[in-house]
């Protein structure tokens, strides 16, 4: 499969993500004026969309790549590398510069989906640049748009604004010191939207969670920015506060848990995707503290990308079959931590 | 079935079809309300609605149903949101505790703050550029930011665009 060339490398927002904050992301959707949303459209006039769009992308894009999903596995593939979702749809096309931050997605559920991602807590920044973005495409298309509701997408989460940002936080101080209860709490009253791993629709694990803007009405995008970076530095302040703690009163049953966890990954013959990331996280957060013995975190973030089923699979040009992926997946972590050494 | 009366009492009209199943055995009965009542040993029978009230609401446009609409929070076109603006504003106040979007912004009135912004970062990455000895990329972030300089210098000098 030809196109996964384009994407043998781990994007670099990914490998050196952020420490605790592991990345920001600004998005917005539009709709050219006066046409169905793409769900309710046939090809040839998703075609066109995708024909008139992709010409002024071509202008506004250095470097580029682009790709169109039209299997399962392939949207299974980007949705682990955080381009599209559970709930995107099964024609959207991909455009996307070199390291894939700045992505262009195509007749998803909207006609177009702009996203800024960077690594590390940059929210300002992430938003300058896909409001710079926005301001450009708006010089070349008329969007849908009316007085009442704003700016007029396909989903009512969007409505208004079309704006979300968001951002993906590495927590494991949080989940270990058992203060998970007491944040949930908290997040449920705050103004955002908390969701797994891979955005919508996904499950919290390996101590990621990604935390959005819930509001695109009655708000403007500023304080929209505001309301996000107040969440993000209460929850900033208590994952510092659980790693003192747990450094300071269970060194030694961490440190447990790192060894446990190093050998299982160094060791095991056979082993599932959500033990892998159980394991690596333990890891992760033993390399960010500083811990001996364990690998340097690029390297565990780039494995935390490449043990996830649809990329495990992309390296043996899908053709893994399904019972040997569980021994395929612990091959490749003994063999990329051994090279390390 | 308006024609009809009910298959037991023969007085009341048969507002029911009735479906009795005895040892395996299928039985459609017309029946008028208080009957299937009786029939069935005291069970609350459900009325079919008005047909009127059956008949889904649909976007002319693009067929959209009002019942997806309400079920899945999402609608096929700009015209659904013409066509059921009243509902959709009762969905947006729950969503999002609003239903109108009573901020507009131009996104001109903030291109001076994102362009500085930007230029903040090119500048941090064309320092790491020089450190990796990428001249071609530090080229290339050069020509990035004379560029937003040369807009802002515009915008400097002609405020509103």
């Amino acid at each position: 499969m030809a196109w996964v060339e384009s994407f043998r490398l781990t994007p670099v927002w990914w490998q050196s993500q952020g420490k605790i904050v592991a990345s920001s992301r600004a998005r917005f959707v539009r709709n050219l004026e006066g046409k169905k949303f793409p769900d309710t459209l046939v090809k040839e006039e998703r075609d066109t969309i995708l024909n008139e769009v992709n010409i002024s992308l071509d202008t506004l894009v250095r470097d580029f790549k682009t790709i169109s999903i039209d299997t399962g596995i392939k949207k299974e593939f980007f949705t682990e590398r955080h381009i599209l979702n559970r709930e995107s749809s099964d024609f959207a096309f991909i455009f996307t510069n070199e390291v894939e931050e700045e992505t262009y997605i195509i007749n998803d559920r909207d006609h177009l989906r702009v996203q800024i991602t960077m690594p590390g807590l940059v929210l300002d920044e992430v938003f300058s640049m896909a409001r710079h973005r926005m301001r450009a495409l708006e010089r070349e298309f008329n969007f849908s748009y009316n007085e009442t509701f704003g700016y007029l997408t396909s989903s009512l989460t969007n409505t208004g604004t079309g704006l979300r940002l968001s951002v993906l936080m590495f927590i494991p101080g949080i989940f270990l010191a058992r203060e998970t209860e007491k944040i949930l709490a908290l997040l449920v009253k705050a103004p955002i939207v908390l969701r797994g791993l891979y955005g919508e629709k996904s499950e919290i694990k390996g101590n990621f969670i990604q935390i959005s803007t819930k509001f695109t009405l009655g708000v403007s995008l500023e304080d929209s920015l505001r309301m996000l970076q107040e969440v993000v530095k209460a929850l900033l302040e208590t994952e510092k506060r659980s790693r003192d703690m747990i450094l300071a009163s269970a060194r030694v049953e961490l440190e447990d848990r790192v060894s446990r966890s190093m050998a299982i990954l160094e060791s095991a013959r056979i082993i599932s995707f959500d033990e892998a990331l159980e394991h690596l996280s333990i890891v992760k957060f033993a390399s960010q503290i500083g811990f001996e013995g364990v690998p340097d975190e690029n390297l565990i973030n780039k494995l935390l990308l490449w043990i996830s089923p649809a990329h495990l699979s992309a390296l043996y040009s899908f053709e893994l079959k399904d019972e040997d992926m569980d021994i395929k997946r612990a091959e490749l972590l003994r063999n990329w931590l051994k090279e390390e050494d | 079935m308006q024609n009809r009366y009910c298959e037991i009492c023969g007085e009341r009209p048969a507002e029911i079809e009735y479906i009795e199943v005895i040892r395996g055995k299928k039985r459609l009965l017309h029946l008028c309300k208080v009957c299937a009542e009786k029939q069935a040993n005291g069970l609350r029978i459900l009325v079919p609605e008005e047909e009127s009230e059956k008949i889904e609401i649909t976007c002319p446009e693009c067929g959209t149903p009002l019942s997806y609409v309400k079920t899945a929070l999402r609608v096929g076109c700009p015209v659904c949101y013409n066509v059921f603006e009243g509902e959709i504003k009762d969905l947006l106040k729950k969503l999002q505790g609003s239903s109108t979007f009573s901020v507009h912004e131009d996104l001109k009135s903030s291109e001076e703050k994102d362009l500085i912004v930007i230029k903040h970062r090119l500048k941090k990455e064309l320092e790491k550029a020089v450190e990796s000895e990428d001249f071609e990329k530090a080229a290339r972030l050069r020509d990035e930011i004379n560029e937003i300089d040369r807009r802002l210098k515009w915008l400097g000098s002609n405020p509103l665009d």
